[in-house]
């Protein structure tokens, strides 16, 4: 049997999808178990680890001070979200070049966040806000199998719940003091709820794993805030899709949104 | 009451088209498309040998584009329209005709005002068709921008996109209703994203039934300079 | 699908449907199911001698098929082969033994940059193409070796202009200046006459006979002959 699944993988995966079931036991709308905890790492002003099924994904953030930028847009410019994929989560990444899925998926969280609407005070080092606290988000993928999206934009929202940060002071306006006794963290009122799929012939998957996504002719990722608004939409594929799988697509999300909203909050009770 | 924008336009109107085709002459197809300030240039070298081996397809032809932008290095947001451009066209290029060879779609941004991935597969469809590559049909894409006063505004400027609410990119084939490629961002009600897809096909038929008359005159043009009826000799 | 010969068409337009259908399709015409779609953008001609479909356009990547007559460069010489560019994306192969009269003891004497007229034997997507110097009645009938002359490139409508049934254009060259010619299918055209001058005055007014009307071309000749002269 495996080596049925080596020489026809697609099909293979047929004829357990005719049946509307997946080789590991799932229906096609299953989602793996998810798991969200924060704080795992101390030198960092915000982290997260999110695991989806096999799928790792650790997220931490740094802070930094600079002076504001000169570009007055509504959107956000103080998050910097870099996604790595580098060897230690599959054998198809190489150390050396970054790979076009790790800068495509970066892209996508950028937006993301560009988006997120946190109040610009945060972000003030001292009162006034003359200075501000920039964020960079690394996301590292320890283990990839399949559905990377989903891990990184929970790990990211979770992450960035999770930032606590001190309070400034200035003084003599060249000296920069952070008071580590007092924190204080960012006002995220919004959350993000996302789901992938893949459509393999014309089954489609909730949640892929690596094979499923090496056998499908089309990915689709969508993203829900909390007022069930669409924050990302990227469809991708070879075949066209329609209007009424968009539709199923965003109906499956909804019924899993009540059950993300409560991993994100109690992930950070702890 | 019309609300019109910066430039004059309505809601709902697409910036007008200008096209050139075969202006390279190394390239087996080339197309610059123009919406009024955002012009791209893509050039199509193919079916040719796979460069890098490693990455040749058995069973069908490796597609392969590249996006330079008009200013500075390529950057992780080019390779992201790198891989919603390759996607899009993947599904309408025939790739099974060509096994083990390898089609490059190389782009180069002349001037960007908004709407420069909509541009970039504009031009892509008239290079392939330039390079007679064969496809399963046409393809069209759009840009939308959603204000957050609720308005659409279609084929947006740079400045327009901006300042809007959410951004959504959109590719139609001519051979079905159905989306080929779609990318949003930003923060958008269901509502308004499904009551905002007709309009969206409707544009891009219009851009559809624009490049085939680009086309049938640049052929039906050089043709009839020369005779009207072609026989094979033996 | 006769209402449709000469007529432009693009990708996706649905041509026919089988029903009762005896048709040859060539390029740019694929069969989907029960019906005859178009693949390329272009005219579609039908060709009396051959009696198939297929798409005119002005493409310039030649993809090989059987039966056409190309004109080659040789870029490998090997023991019993050899690798000959003919424009596609993969080298053609040229038997040593595929020209007249060809044995082991009395091999072709092609090198390195050797042009070459010959007629495509195998061409399928998944192999590289093979190409004979030898007609279908194995004689050389014409192909083999193209010695001196001047090779120049141009686009497939072109060239199937060129080949096509009482060209003028060369018709009316020839009126002017004795020459001879080699039209490959694969865009490739070779010249060869007396001087370099005449080589010179026959690639232009060929190149440029796709911009030029078809009365104007004998005052373009008369000119480019009397400005050197």
């Amino acid at each position: 049997m495996e080596a049925f699944q080596k020489i026809h993988p697609l099909e293979f995966y047929r004829k357990f999808l005719q049946r509307s079931v997946r080789p590991d036991g799932r229906s096609l709308n299953d989602i793996r178990k998810t798991s969200i905890s924060t704080g795992a790492i101390t030198t960092a002003c915000g982290s997260s680890f999110v695991k989806i099924g096999n799928t790792s994904v650790i997220c931490g953030i740094r802070s930094e001070v600079g002076i504001p930028s000169f570009e007055n847009t509504d959107q956000q410019t103080n998050i910097f979200v870099n996604l790595e994929l580098g060897p230690i989560c599959s054998n198809i990444y190489s150390s050396t070049k970054p790979s076009e899925q790790a800068m495509s998926l970066s892209s996508k969280l950028n937006s993301l966040v560009k988006r997120l609407d946190i109040p610009k005070e945060d972000f003030y080092f001292d009162q006034e806000g003359k200075v501000l606290w920039y964020l960079y988000v690394d996301i590292y993928c320890l283990d990839y199998d399949g559905n990377i999206m989903d891990a990184s934009i929970l790990a990211l929202i979770s992450s960035l719940k999770n930032v606590k940060l001190p309070r400034g002071i200035i003084e003599n306006t060249n000296e920069y003091y952070k008071d580590t006794e007092q924190l204080r963290s960012l006002q995220i009122n919004h959350y993000l709820f996302p789901l992938s799929f893949s459509i393999i012939e014309d089954f489609i998957l909730s949640d892929p794993s690596n094979q499923e996504e090496q056998l499908s002719t089309s990915n689709l990722t969508i993203t829900l805030n909390e007022n069930f608004e669409i924050c990302l939409l990227s469809y991708s594929g070879i075949k066209p899709i329609s209007e009424t799988i968009l539709q199923e697509s965003f109906e499956k999300l909804k019924n899993r949104i009540e059950y993300l909203k409560s991993l994100i909050d109690s992930a950070q009770e702890h | 009451m019309t609300n019109t924008r910066n430039d004059g336009r309505l809601n709902n109107q697409i910036r007008a088209f200008e096209s050139e085709q075969s202006l390279l002459n190394k390239a087996d197809g080339s197309a610059r498309f123009t919406q009024n300030k955002s012009s791209v240039l893509a050039a199509v070298y193919g079916p040719i040998e796979v460069k890098n081996s490693r990455k040749q397809k058995i069973l069908k032809s490796l597609i392969e584009v590249s996006f330079t932008p008009s200013v500075g290095n390529t950057t992780y947001l080019d390779k992201e329209k790198e891989l919603l451009i390759k996607n899009a066209l993947e599904s309408i290029i025939l790739t099974t005709l060509h096994p083990r060879t390898q089609i490059s779609i190389i782009f180069q941004v002349f001037s960007d005002d908004g709407s420069i991935i909509s541009c970039a597969i504009n031009a892509a469809c008239l290079a392939l068709l330039d390079a007679g590559i064969e496809m399963q049909g046409l393809i069209g894409s759009v840009t939308l921008c959603y204000n957050h006063d609720k308005s659409i505004y279609l084929d947006p400027t740079a400045q327009e996109e901006k300042e809007c609410k959410s951004l959504s990119v959109i590719a139609y084939g001519s051979q079905s209703s159905q989306i080929i490629m779609n990318k949003t961002e930003g923060t958008l009600s269901m509502d308004l994203y499904f009551k905002s897809l007709p309009l969206s096909k409707e544009a891009c038929d219009k851009v559809i039934s624009y490049i085939k008359l680009a086309v049938k005159n640049r052929i039906m043009g050089t043709i009839s300079t020369n005779t009207t009826s072609t026989t094979i000799e033996s | 699908m006769e209402n449709f010969v000469d007529q432009f068409v693009v990708p996706g337009d649905v041509i026919a449907k089988i029903e009762d259908l005896k048709v040859r399709i060539g390029h740019g015409l694929l069969q989907s199911k029960d019906q005859i779609i178009a693949s390329k953008s272009g005219i579609l001609r039908y060709s009396k001698h051959h009696k198939f479909y297929w798409i005119e356009n002005e493409q310039k990547r030649y993809i090989p098929q059987v039966e056409d007559m190309v004109v080659g460069v040789i870029t490998e010489k090997h023991a019993e082969s050899f690798k000959v560019d003919i424009g596609s994306s993969c080298s053609a192969l040229l038997s040593a033994y595929s020209f007249e009269n060809a044995t082991k003891s009395n091999k072709p004497l092609l090198n390195v940059g050797n042009l070459v007229y010959a007629r495509v034997s195998v061409a399928n997507k998944d192999m590289e193409p093979e190409i004979v110097c030898l007609s279908v009645r194995n004689k050389s009938e014409g192909f083999g070796q193209l010695m001196a002359g001047y090779l120049f490139n141009c686009t497939l409508g072109l060239s199937h202009y060129l080949l096509s049934e009482d060209c003028p254009i060369l018709a009316t060259l020839g009126k002017h200046i004795p020459f001879e010619i080699a039209v490959g299918v694969n865009g490739r055209v070779w010249v060869n006459s007396k001087s370099n001058l005449h080589t010179i005055i026959i690639t232009n007014t060929i190149l440029n006979s796709q911009f030029i009307p078809d009365d104007q071309i004998e005052n373009f000749i008369l000119k480019l002959i009397e400005s050197r002269t």
